[in-house]
């Protein structure tokens, strides 16, 4: 297996280098290359409850796990031009910051960005050293408190590390000339999309994880955001789709599972055609849930189906309206903004990185590496001067904390609960700086 | 983080304690089926001695004391308190009355394998009575037997079927036909959900007490997102919030 990965990687660093030849004679030419790579576990796993991981001492010879609903995927857009090159990728996990696939992505491939966006998916897959103590309640940033590079140790991590680097490697050597198209449209659906924390009139806060009754909830933000990318002829040959809300249809039900992202996935492929992949973009889902969650078995499998192609439909609407550029040049411009955001208990400072990319003055994508309170996006676009301006939850770039955990607005730590007053060190205003972070390197990238 | 059944979309309705439902019930068509009366061993049990049980183990229910039941008429031979009427169909009614009793309190305190036992006795001394096929359903789909659990809600609501004339808006019948379709619905037989909510339409629902309106429209609306009909469980579950919004005025 491990030769195997190693041949892939050796292809792609050939075709990497290859391909950095045409870009100097190019001009702002856009090109893009896709591959994806299903990372789910091959031994058997231990149910933690929201969470898989490998048992402590695997079995040898690996036993194949009998819980797989639906196999996960780790998918990579690759987005090059002649001054600048982006790695996006995708996991179908809860978080997925691998410092080491960014570097070696980086050195091997030459790709100037990486950025690593988990869906978030509660039925997915944790190194086994994530599955220890209760980490995230601490007032730590979980960047210092756990060994990150250890999380190697793990023989399922170490392996989706390597695939997914020899994923970004295929990308970046099978680039075409593209085009990209970005949109947005409203998206009101009764499967995704309330907001749980309930304020209650006279203070305090209930959690409302879900909603069957489907009560209409705030802040939310019911908006699907799209970008295309398609070839010379106008083929799209990615979709990708942002939109907040925890995946957690499934959470508990004991399979593995990519939750309703996954279905949404197989629907826009289903329709598009296999020579399009499209990807989920997790957005600023820290305090969105889907309006029932937990389900499970055969029900719990409809529902994400439906819960995706609903989702998949929206995207879809949005795509069709949305015009092919015309113009032959793409600009591209990012920005990886360091921070240093106070501890709520003010005694400690951590180091965390916004990536912005720009795209053509007409979309602006903002990695931030935690579970954002949907408030925050509403603000962004308020104020981003570009009119599709999106924020990718629990993205890592590479730099400052892998994961910090909630990021909740400063009323929402006024008013308490889950998201805001526990899993949450950092500081209440450390949303608002890293939106006017954003907002800031926006500005400055688009005035370039 | 909570979990929760799909069940409880269909909230469960607690089996109550309707002695006015049981008292209006239609009388037997038929005998008591297999369940025989033991042959009167105690000369004491008489109309009277029998009325004071009765009477005792209502005050305890109504008082929503169910260990106390169980403590005291746990063991109680309640079939055999027909050995004390000459008159079967009042002591049938009698019978009835405190199975039900005792089998509530069995079901409140989590001895379901006991309440099943009561309410079979009491729907098969009264067949014709949707209350106690309603409860029987309910304890078969807590024991996990759906199969005997839809056989039941069946016999429940073709009791009303045939006991009244035009639709009957009981909060029985409607309880039947909500848990009917959960069941449907947790067996994934969505077509089959919507065919039984259908004896219910749009012309009915506003005939409905608000209670039972809402979660009739919110299973139409469950069934829907199921079936991927999204606008139409949207209308459906908005349509249940206006209600209740409009209820809380």
């Amino acid at each position: 297996m491990r030769r195997f990965l190693l041949g892939i990687v050796a292809s792609a660093v050939i075709g990497g280098i290859a391909c950095n030849g045409y870009g100097a004679n190019e001009g702002a030419r856009l090109y893009a290359g896709t591959a994806k790579v299903d990372i789910s576990p091959e031994n058997t796993v231990e149910d933690h409850g929201q969470i898989f991981c490998l048992p402590e001492v695997p079995p040898d010879p690996p036993v194949p796990p009998d819980n797989i609903h639906d196999p996960l995927y780790a998918r990579v857009v690759v987005l090059k031009n002649s001054t600048v090159s982006v790695a996006i990728v995708t996991l179908d996990l809860p978080e997925f910051s691998s410092k080491w696939v960014i570097d070696k992505a980086k050195s091997l491939y030459g790709i100037d960005h990486v950025v690593l966006c988990a869906s978030h998916t509660h039925s997915g897959m944790w190194p086994r050293a994530m599955v220890v103590n209760s980490w995230s309640r601490k007032m730590q940033d979980p960047g210092v408190s756990l060994n990150w590079p250890g999380f190697s140790a793990d023989p399922w991590y170490a392996a989706t590390e390597q695939k997914v680097l020899a994923t970004i490697g295929q990308a970046n050597a099978n680039l075409f000339p593209a085009r990209i198209a970005a949109g947005k449209g409203a998206y009101e659906s009764v499967y995704l999309g309330h907001n749980r924390r309930f304020v209650r009139p006279g203070g305090g806060v209930t959690m409302m994880w879900d909603n069957p009754e489907r009560i209409p909830t705030k802040p939310a933000d019911p908006t699907v955001r799209v970008i295309r990318v398609e070839d010379e002829a106008g083929k799209p040959r990615v979709l990708m789709v942002q939109y907040a809300c925890h995946p957690v249809i499934l959470m508990g039900a004991g399979v593995i599972s990519r939750d309703f992202p996954g279905a949404m996935v197989d629907y826009v492929e289903q329709e598009l055609g296999e020579s399009c992949m499209a990807m989920f973009l997790q957005g600023a889902s820290g305090d969105i849930d889907p309006y029932e969650i937990s389900l499970r078995g055969e029900y719990g499998f409809n529902m994400i189906r439906q819960s995706g192609i609903s989702l998949g439909k929206a995207a879809l609407r949005v795509a069709d309206d949305m015009a092919s550029p015309e113009a032959a040049e793409t600009s591209m411009q990012v920005k990886e903004s360091m921070l240093k955001i106070p501890y709520r208990t003010g005694n400690k400072l951590s180091d965390a990185c916004i990536m912005t990319l720009v795209i053509n003055d007409n979309l602006a994508m903002v990695s931030m590496p935690g579970e954002v309170f949907c408030q925050h996006q509403l603000n962004l676009a308020a104020e981003s001067p570009i009119a599709n301006t999106f924020i990718l939850g629990l993205g890592y770039s590479g730099r400052g904390s892998p994961y910090m955990l909630y990021i909740p607005t400063a009323q929402a730590v006024q008013e308490g609960g889950y998201g805001a007053t526990q899993c949450s060190f950092v500081s209440a205003d450390a949303g608002e700086r890293m939106v006017n972070a954003a907002v800031a390197a926006i500005k400055e990238l688009k005035n370039r | 983080m909570r979990t929760r059944l799909l069940h409880g979309l269909f909230v469960v309705v607690a089996v109550n304690v309707s002695f006015v439902g049981l008292a209006a019930e239609p009388t037997p068509a038929k005998g008591v089926g297999d369940v025989a009366a033991t042959p009167r061993a105690d000369a004491s049990l008489t109309p009277a001695t029998v009325e004071e049980k009765l009477t005792r183990l209502t005050a305890l229910c109504q008082k929503n004391q169910r260990k106390e039941v169980v403590e005291e008429f746990g063991d109680e031979d309640i079939v055999g308190w027909l050995n004390a009427f000459e008159d079967k169909k009042q002591g049938t009614s009698k019978v009835v009355n405190g199975l039900n009793l005792r089998a509530t309190s069995f079901n409140a305190v989590g001895d379901r394998e006991r309440a099943r036992q009561d309410w079979e006795d009491a729907a098969k001394l009264s067949p014709s009575s949707a209350h106690m096929w309603s409860s029987l359903g309910n304890v078969y789909r807590r024991m996990g037997d759906d199969k005997k659990a839809l056989d039941a809600y069946n016999k429940a609501f073709d009791c009303y079927r045939a006991a009244h004339t035009g639709k009957s808006y009981n909060h029985v019948s409607i309880s039947v036909t909500l848990e009917t379709a959960s069941v449907l619905m947790n067996q994934t037989k969505y077509s089959e959900a919507l065919d039984v909510l259908k004896r219910y339409d749009d012309e009915d629902i506003p005939k409905m007490s608000t209670y039972w309106a809402c979660r009739m429209l919110r299973a139409y609306g469950q069934v829907y997102l199921a079936t991927g009909r999204e606008e139409e469980a949207m209308t459906k579950f908005k349509t249940a919030l206006q209600l209740e919004n409009k209820k809380g005025e």
